[in-house]
């Protein structure tokens, strides 16, 4: 048997805020905190707080992880097929890996059935018709 | 405008119909006359038939102002943008949409794109006033207009009401969808001062929150309309 806890009778409020609110009596160990006392003289447990960040979030200030720039930040585009179960046939990555922004093209080769490296091969041709940088590859940021 | 293949139709057929004054062409337009470009343009418009209306008008003026130009592009060309009150001079090629010209040269990261599509309006700005998908707008189409960013809402310290009535309500969660939702909320008290929960509906039908916090930015709209009354 564990030694005997010392205990002592106090009174808690019972109820639901609102409805009824009474008070019971019970008994607790002695070394449990006191009742809190009522909502209106609490700082915030029941109160209305402002979200901390709320302002930075209305005003476009509060920075996302996509908002980050960081000196030589290199982009990643990952491309996957616009076609579902395609089997890829070839892939040919040729004119991103030419692009003068472009410093590395990654093709998925390890799986049998990569969707992505038939995306790749599409956007490079597209890529060389427009001269626009954005297929697979890690180029620097503007 | 800026590529070759501008003045021509689908087909390749000349266009002539575009070197009509601009006025001739919003009075008596056809729907046939509505290029692709021009489409893309009004097609960012986030809510509202009248507002497409000047927005198509606007850009075919500008398309035809433009007609007999150089070519720019493919690589970045100098382009000049009204920003906030702020004339920004940035070099950026033909292929850059708005978004990214005022994420990346501009700096001015509170837009957010989340599908740059056109299909979650976290991307909204103004054109003019008029909020608009500008993910779906290249930005040597911008032109002449003015455009008002999340950053250029409030005035100085002030924030705009809308503003402050989305941080009473805790009409934010993650924050993400929050500058387009705040653009397009004060675009209606604007052209519209007081609104009915449904009007409110209705002008930020095109955002997506994954947060799900519609309710709050409701309750927060109308109550900023209700104070600006008060």
């Amino acid at each position: 048997m564990a030694p005997k806890e010392p205990m002592r009778r106090d009174r808690f409020p019972s109820g639901i805020a609102g409805v009824s609110v009474g008070e019971i009596e019970r008994q607790v160990p002695a070394s449990e905190a006191p009742p809190l006392p009522p909502n209106d003289r609490l700082m915030v447990i029941g109160k209305r707080v402002l979200r901390i960040n709320a302002r930075a979030k209305v005003t476009g200030a509060a920075r996302f992880t996509v908002d980050i720039k960081l000196a030589g930040m290199l982009h990643g585009r990952l491309l996957r097929s616009p076609h579902a179960h395609a089997r890829i046939i070839s892939i040919d990555s040729h004119a991103a890996e030419r692009h003068p922004d472009v410093r590395a093209v990654h093709i998925i080769t390890d799986n049998p059935v990569s969707r992505l490296a038939l995306g790749c091969r599409l956007q490079a041709r597209r890529a060389a018709d427009t001269g626009a940088p954005f297929c697979a590859s890690y180029r620097l940021s503007l | 405008m800026i590529f070759k293949s501008d003045n021509l139709d689908a087909l390749g057929r000349k266009r002539d119909r575009m070197k009509q004054p601009a006025q001739t062409l919003t009075a008596h337009r056809n729907e046939d006359e509505v290029s692709r470009r021009s489409f893309l343009a009004g097609a960012g418009v986030t809510a509202g038939g009248v507002m497409l209306e000047t927005s198509l008008a606007a850009s075919r003026a500008l398309a035809e102002q433009k007609s007999n130009q150089e070519i720019i592009g493919p690589d970045a060309a100098p382009l000049t943008l009204r920003i906030n009150g702020a004339i920004r001079n940035i070099a950026v090629p033909p292929h850059t949409t708005l978004a990214e010209a005022l994420r990346g040269p501009l700096d001015l990261t509170g837009t957010k794109i989340g599908c740059d599509r056109g299909a979650c309006s976290a991307c909204t700005v103004w054109l003019d006033g008029v909020p608009v998908a500008s993910c779906m707008i290249l930005a040597i189409d911008v032109g002449e207009r003015s455009v008002t960013t999340i950053e250029g809402l409030a005035d100085g310290d002030k924030l705009h009401p809308v503003q402050a009535s989305f941080i009473e309500h805790d009409a934010v969660q993650c924050g993400f969808c929050t500058p387009g939702l705040v653009m397009s909320c004060a675009a209606l008290l604007a052209r519209n001062p007081q609104p009915s929960l449904e009007d409110v509906k209705m002008a930020t039908s095109g955002h997506l929150c994954r947060c799900g916090t519609y309710p709050h930015v409701f309750a927060a709209t109308l109550a900023a309309a209700k104070a600006n009354k008060g």
